[in-house]
């Protein structure tokens, strides 16, 4: 029996599992003996297992190409990424700081403007965005919280530092993932459970019910909450279809709801009008409402920004919460975290040039081969120049992009994302990862037991979005003291 | 209808029904331990608790343990609880009332007793037992469905559909008195924090979970899994299938299409009056385990009653002077 692990190599990036000696750390002993009493057929039959247990689960997501859209089985790397339960609880901190700062910021600009008129964060660059909509000045959502739900993106470089490289607060997705990853990692390998203590992940429905229950305008014990989706071709819909069973909500589209001369939004039903108290919001704001966003919007519900600044119904992630998802103002997160809490960030922002600003633009047009641009606005991974990895030609076109709109982009040195092992066509090979905590703010706070992790599986590959051929696995907080 | 075909088709129907639930009971509890942090599950014993068969267990194997628990309960034929037994049993039944059921349905039980022979052993391994125990509830409910759609509502109907209720009341009561038990006994203890707690709607998530019932329950009940909303859904949600009241109505519709029923209609009512009228917040912080003590003995009744009516071989004929 060979043993698959002895040819394994770390790549020079911080590996989760394997220190730089090729031992295993101290959280990844019991994973490592119990893989290396494997072989390569035993492995195999378990990757086949996992396979047909997604399959069978229906766990897809949708791809879009140019001959229609297709649903594609979820891609799943067996083997599992471990987080030591003390490491968690710091980064857990440090998440719902942010975000607790982030929700202040969103609050201040679309009321009172503190920040920008003591200059911490420019004005202009928020007046000007369009992420800052109109409509929603002058309105504090229950809490003054305006993103309940946020899905941020932390990766770790070569130093074993942990580093947030984005906060999505628009409608962050991948939640039903990570609870769908732990069914299948029970369904694979049960065998593994029994010597590891570690955090069950299958709570965050109900977290999420009671974090949208406290939103509710009416005081009921079960306020009907409905989920909101674009419908079946949207890539999220698995999941929207996941988190509304999984809260007994109503999964609706835009078509399913109205709203009455009385401001408040009601489902059609069997039963006639059903006024609806919290809409737990998967499509984008600027598509929520053709009365006052996009005219064009087929999506919508006519009259819901009424509704909502009327303080008839409550809406997650609110509306205009994607002002402060931009990457630009990203840079800004450790001042905004220092001027609303008087704290020092618990996790730090990864370095970043704005290229609005002249200097800093000159250093990434003379950088762009080391560097990672991003424009400021786009997310899935779409749009970006990785400078290491790119052509003379792709340089040029993005040293055009960038002196003629310089505003939307940013640039950032190239991490180089830590590894775990990951089992490719030749046994176990590094693959780079993140991970997707999900953090939730209502009356109080939760964060997920790890989140998402997302793993490049083209070897070298730092991108991990799903749309781009990212896989996934399931993530353990361990818990070391359990022992 | 003979009275021994009549006993039979109750029995075979409780047999199966027994296997099912077995199935869907271990692996359950096999999925609750690996979703709970280390010490916080309750230990395997709480299947043995759930089958009131400690004592027959520990006469064979010396301590509870994960190994011999599965052994036990998967099969090992000396216990007639097993999975194993079960199957056996349920078949040995069809056997002997061929005549009565269509060839699909023996057909298919046969095809199961093969696959739980074959397999059972294989089993015990963590790594098969989730695949095995979900052929099993699947199997068993493909028989279910050729019961549903091709049986006549007559009286060979009417006594699966007695057996299979009965027994559907028994499990379903039994597993929530022991999710009650466990979670009063971690209640107890002392030192817990917040964060033990929260794994206390873990349990009860599990305990609907090993039922089937967990959608249904956000459906009907809420999100929200409580141990009130638990015991009310468990008990008294009429329109639940394994609801202990539902299978007590199934019980009573089955008595009502049944000739002499007057003595069983009237247990029925006595029962169904009660699951009716007793209050399911109260039960779930006070008298649980008490009350469904009580259910269960009804159900006993239940049990008694059908038999001695109806599947009694020593019906006296009428009786005749002779002098």
């Amino acid at each position: 029996m060979t043993n698959p692990l002895e040819d394994y190599r770390t790549n020079g990036a911080w590996d989760e599992l394997i220190d730089s000696e090729g031992q295993p750390r101290p959280h990844a002993r019991h994973l490592m003996q119990y893989l290396s009493s494997l072989d390569d057929k035993e492995l195999l039959s378990r990757k086949v297992a996992s396979e047909i247990a997604i399959r069978e689960m229906g766990i897809s997501f949708t791809v879009y190409t140019e001959g229609g859209n297709i649903d594609r089985a979820w891609p799943f790397d067996i083997i599992p990424r471990i987080i030591e339960l003390s490491e968690w609880r710091r980064v857990e901190d440090g998440l719902k700081q942010r975000l607790t700062a982030l929700n202040l910021f969103i609050n201040d600009v679309y009321n009172d403007q503190e920040i920008l008129k003591e200059k911490i964060v420019p004005a202009d660059l928020i007046i000007n965005s369009r992420n800052f909509l109109e409509p929603c000045k002058g309105v504090t959502p229950p809490y003054g919280v305006w993103a309940n739900i946020c899905g941020s993106d932390l990766v770790r470089d070569a130093d074993g530092e942990v580093y947030v490289l984005e906060d999505n607060l628009r409608v962050p997705s991948g939640v039903s993932y990570m609870i769908e990853n732990r069914q299948v990692t029970k369904r694979v390998f049960p065998e593994l459970f029994e010597d590891h203590s570690i955090l069950p992940v299958d709570e965050y429905t109900s977290q999420l019910f009671e974090m949208l229950a406290s939103l509710s305008p009416r005081d009921l014990d079960y306020p009907e909450i409905a989920v909101l989706t674009p419908g079946i071709y949207n890539s999220a819909y698995f999941e929207h279809s996941f988190l509304a069973q999984g809260m007994a909500a109503e999964l609706v589209e835009g078509s399913d709801l109205f709203v009455g001369d009385d401001d408040c939004v009601y489902m059609r039903t069997v039963f006639g009008p059903q006024q609806v108290d919290v809409i737990y919001r998967r499509i984008d704001d600027i598509f929520c409402d053709p009365e006052v966003f996009r005219k064009d919007s087929i999506l919508g519900v006519p009259g819901l920004i009424r509704a909502w600044r009327a303080g008839k119904v409550a809406i997650a992630n609110a509306p205009g919460s994607g002002v402060a998802d931009d990457k630009v103002v990203y840079a800004y997160v450790p001042e905004m975290i220092r001027y609303y809490l008087d704290q020092d960030p618990i996790l730090p922002n990864v370095p970043t040039w704005l290229c609005e600003r002249e200097e800093e633009r000159a250093y990434v047009l003379d950088h762009l081969d080391e560097l990672v641009v991003k424009p400021a606005n786009e997310s899935g991974g779409y749009g970006m120049l990785v400078g290491p990895h790119s052509t003379e030609e792709e340089r040029k076109t993005f040293s055009k992009l960038i002196t003629e709109n310089p505003r939307n982009y940013i640039a950032q040195p190239t991490l180089s994302l830590s590894t775990a092992p990951t089992l490719t066509g030749n046994g176990f090979a590094p693959r780079h990862l993140d991970l997707r905590p999900f953090i939730l703010q209502g009356e109080s706070m939760s964060v997920t037991a790890g989140g998402l992790t997302r793993v490049a599986m083209r070897e070298g590959s730092l991108v991990v979005n799903s749309s781009q051929g990212g896989g996934s696995k399931d993530t353990w907080i361990v818990d070391m003291e359990a022992f | 209808m003979l009275s021994r075909v009549a006993e039979r088709l109750y029995w075979t129907a409780r047999y199966l029904e027994r296997t099912e639930n077995m199935a869907r009971l271990i692996n359950a509890y096999f999925q609750m331990v690996l979703d709970m942090p280390r010490g916080e599950e309750p230990g395997w014993g709480i299947l043995l608790d759930i089958t009131s068969s400690r004592e027959i267990y520990l006469q064979k194997y010396e301590t509870v343990n994960e190994t011999d628990v599965i052994n036990f309960f998967i099969v090992d034929a000396d216990y007639g609880g097993s999975i194993i037994s079960s199957v056996m049993s349920a078949r040995e039944n069809v056997r002997t009332t061929r005549d009565i059921i269509t060839p699909g349905l023996w057909e298919e039980l046969n095809e199961l007793n093969l696959y739980v022979h074959e397999l059972a052993e294989k089993s015990l391994a963590r790594r098969f037992r989730y695949e095995f125990l979900e052929q099993i509830v699947q199997r068993c409910q493909q028989i279910s469905g050729l019961v549903e759609n091709v049986m006549c509502r007559t009286q060979a109907y009417r006594f699966i559909q007695l057996g299979k209720n009965l027994e559907r009341a028994d499990m379903t009561s039994r597993i929530l008195d022991v999710g009650a038990t466990a979670v009063n006994r971690r209640r107890a203890q002392e030192n817990r924090d917040s964060s033990q707690l929260r794994y206390d709607s873990l349990l009860w998530m599990h305990i609907l979970l090993s039922l089937n019932a967990l959608t249904m329950y956000r459906q009907r009940i809420g999100p929200r899994v409580s141990s009130k909303g638990v015991v009310h859904f468990l008990l008294q949600d009429i329109t639940f299938p394994r609801s202990v009241i539902f299978c007590v109505h199934q019980i009573g519709e089955a008595f009502t299409k049944l000739p002499r029923r007057g003595r069983a209609i009237n247990l029925f009512a006595e029962v169904q009056d009660k699951l009716y009228h007793s209050d399911a917040d109260v039960l779930a912080e006070n008298c649980l385990h008490e009350f469904v003590d009580e259910i269960q003995r009804d159900l006993i009744r239940l049990n008694d009653i059908i038999l001695s009516t109806w599947c009694s071989l020593e019906q006296k004929p009428v009786q005749t002077q002779s002098q």
